[in-house]
């Protein structure tokens, strides 16, 4: 569904891509993920036709973006909340859903479901900007799928959200990915990425480090599981195995006293400091 | 087309709820058009003459006839009151100046001292009415002149006062024999002149001297009928200033809350977002112009003179400040950097070009300078219409002037966003 490589992108002296290589098949949630300034939203903005890449090759959706037929087959939630505020939520999604060339009852009829999606049917002709952070995020996401876009951008949706708001965001991804609409998700919360993508990307410095699906990336870069025993008679140990499940039974043959067991599986955190030798949050 | 005007729309509504917008594209040019109207119309005065006193200590019948004469001038407000009232108001600033006609005006009727220099006038002036000081000076002395000339209207009583003088100098003691000889060869003559003469003749102006004769530069009929009609034109562009800096700023705040990144995620393309944006700055101009229009013709009595070359003023007008509009959302990265850059390039334009100031009042380089500005062209656009006049042929002139500097500003604008455009959207 989206097929990009070697993608090169430099502002002035900031080279912001770097030879990145995507491949997204249809009706999958992928991830990508890489902290602040890794070249996401650049990477996003080009896919969509936004920005040209200096180099490389873009197809979604199996033409150019750029093209407005094309255009047409895909949707963004930007970062920002991209919402005018003067505008009710209802006269914001009438005017997105006619730029994208909806109008009539087709236009009412996704302007409701979209108000549905975001869970603000009763807030539908009030102003944006009496809204709180986390019902313009619903908002923002119910933009961009007004359209029904068969490819759908979403570029940190949940940046600044409230837990409440957060879990109606990824029901709607969920639902989404349900009726086959491919997402593109960048995030910097490895939770999320777990949560929700099917295939992760880990971006740094323009370029993709690694990319595949949850297993596969947490074997070949997690490193090991960390088990920790609390016994009642001796001082606890700590186990770095690769197969945590077998260190447990092993423990339980030793016929000692366990008062407790934890078990840290690697994640996707543990894959970007193994790869880059740096903590995601650190940037 | 459908999506054009839904961009214009979207943008004419966000206007529609931004006080601060709509202050300074409708409130500010009504109140800019009204508070000078009321100025130059001299509203709370009975005419819009200057304001002066006159101070008559001499009460003879010769400073009688030049109060009678002055006040009778449609020039001058004359009030009568004494030195120290007519010191304190022009102090004061409520009257421009007073003239004084000291004590012992016109008692002496003698000819001799009249014809060597005249009797003594007073004028005391506000130092801040310097240009007006020349005016007040000829309107006296034209009065002067007045009252001399009706001395001769009457030969008796100039005979009588003739006849004295002939024999003061006849028992003039200190006086050459030479002197006295030929000044009295000369008021005999001006006797016999006065014996002699028929007023009827130079009455008929054989023998009088050039007459003004007053002609307005504009069409017969065609002149301001208030000062309303003057200060209308130009508060119109006041309008459309503010709407291209309200839409300049939008640009930039559509940059800024990220919304010009989701237009441009649409199947639009970046001319028709401008297109767009452009069309909702002319149809915004175009509605305020039309609603001071409305109001002035409604409340005030403004004529629309041409309507069809009005509406062709305020198209062109529109229009150009439309195109300029894009040129103006490149100025600033911020909204304040762009707000202040903005209304700074537009205030030099109003000012340069008659917005603030009448060009008639501006010395002539900076009215070479104001060709330079759209602000001259528009206001001259709409007089032109309102009450200049002006024929399609002279129209032409500014209407291509408009038409021609919002083309080139909107292609430049539009150009220099476009190879901005990868900085578009983001912020």
């Amino acid at each position: 569904m989206i097929q990009a490589r070697g993608l090169r992108k430099s502002f002035g002296p900031v080279q912001a891509l770097d030879g990145a290589d995507i491949h997204v098949p249809p009706g999958i949630c992928f991830g990508l993920l890489g902290p602040n300034g890794a070249g996401k939203t650049t990477t996003i903005r080009i896919l969509m036709g936004i920005l040209s890449p200096d180099e490389g090759e873009v197809r979604v959706c199996g033409g150019d973006p750029a093209d407005p037929e094309v255009r047409r087959l895909l949707g963004l939630a930007p970062q920002e909340t991209a919402l005018y505020e003067e505008l009710t939520a209802k006269e914001n999604l009438a005017f997105f859903g006619r730029i994208q060339g909806l109008g009539g009852r087709r236009l009412k009829e996704r302007v409701r479901a979209a108000l549905e999606l975001a869970g603000l049917e009763e807030r539908s002709k009030d102003l944006v900007s009496t809204f709180s952070g986390g019902m313009k995020r619903r908002l923002n996401l119910a933009a961009a799928v007004l359209h029904e876009p068969r490819v759908l951008f979403l570029d940190e949706p949940t940046q600044g959200v409230d837990p409440q708001s957060r879990n109606r965001i990824f029901e709607t991804i969920r639902t989404l990915k349900e009726e086959g609409t491919t997402i593109l998700y960048t995030t910097h919360y490895m939770e999320e990425a777990e949560r929700l993508c099917d295939r992760v990307a880990i971006m740094d410095h323009g370029r993709i480090l690694v990319e595949g699906t949850l297993r596969e990336i947490l074997e070949g870069h997690g490193g090991k599981a960390l088990v920790r025993v609390e016994y009642a008679q001796a001082p606890p140990r700590e186990f770095l195995t690769r197969d945590p499940l077998a260190q447990v039974l092993r423990l339980a043959r030793e016929g000692k006293e366990i008062l407790g067991l934890h078990v840290e599986r690697p994640d996707l955190e543990s894959v970007f400091l193994d790869l880059t030798g740096r903590r995601l949050r650190d940037e | 087309m459908k999506a054009l005007l839904s961009l214009a729309l979207k943008d004419l509504r966000i206007l529609s709820r931004d006080k601060s917008g709509l202050f300074w594209v409708l409130l500010f040019p009504l109140l800019f058009a009204l508070f000078f109207g009321a100025v130059f119309s001299g509203m709370g005065r009975s005419s819009n003459a200057l304001p002066v006193a006159v101070v008559d200590q001499a009460r003879t019948p010769r400073s009688r006839r030049m109060v009678k004469k002055l006040a009778s001038s449609q020039a001058l407000e004359v009030r009568e009151m004494n030195l120290e009232e007519a010191r304190l108001a022009v102090r004061r600033g409520r009257l421009s100046a007073w003239i004084r006609f000291p004590k012992d005006f016109g008692r002496d009727e003698s000819l001799f001292r009249e014809l060597g220099g005249g009797p003594e006038i007073e004028l005391g002036m506000d130092p801040s009415r310097g240009a007006e000081r020349g005016y007040v000076q000829g309107i006296l002395m034209e009065a002067w002149f007045e009252s001399l000339r009706e001395d001769f209207q009457d030969p008796k009583a100039m005979r009588r006062t003739l006849a004295k003088e002939i024999e003061k100098v006849r028992k003039e003691s200190d006086l050459p024999a030479l002197q006295k000889a030929i000044l009295l060869a000369f008021l005999g003559s001006l006797d016999r002149f006065l014996r002699d003469f028929d007023p009827a003749i130079y009455e008929k102006g054989s023998m009088k001297g050039p007459t003004l004769k007053l002609v307005e530069a504009a069409r017969k009929g065609k002149r301001p009928r208030t000062s309303f009609e003057i200060t209308f034109p130009a508060s119109i562009l006041w309008g459309i200033l503010g709407c291209a800096a309200t839409f300049a700023l939008s640009i930039v705040r559509e940059r800024r809350q990220g919304t010009l990144l989701r237009l441009r995620a649409a199947p639009l393309g970046l001319a028709r977002i401008l297109l767009g944006k452009g069309l909702a700055c002319f149809l915004a101009s175009s509605a305020v112009a039309l609603a001071l229009l409305l109001f002035a013709r409604a409340a005030l009595g403004v004529r629309w003179g041409n309507p069809a070359l009005l509406l062709a003023g305020v198209a062109a007008t529109a229009f150009c400040f439309s195109g300029l509009m894009m040129l103006l959302s490149l100025v600033g990265k911020t909204e304040n950097s762009a707000a202040g850059a903005t209304w700074a390039v537009l205030l030099v334009m109003a000012m340069v070009g008659g917005g603030m100031v009448p060009l008639v009042a501006m010395p002539a380089w900076m009215r070479a300078l104001g060709d330079a500005s759209p602000v001259k062209w528009g206001i001259l656009a709409l007089e032109g219409a309102v009450w200049r006049g002006f024929s399609w042929g002279e129209a032409a002139l500014p209407l291509l002037v408009l038409a021609g500097s919002g083309t080139i500003f909107f292609l430049a604008g539009s150009l220099l966003l476009a190879a901005r455009k990868d900085r578009l959207g983001t912020t």
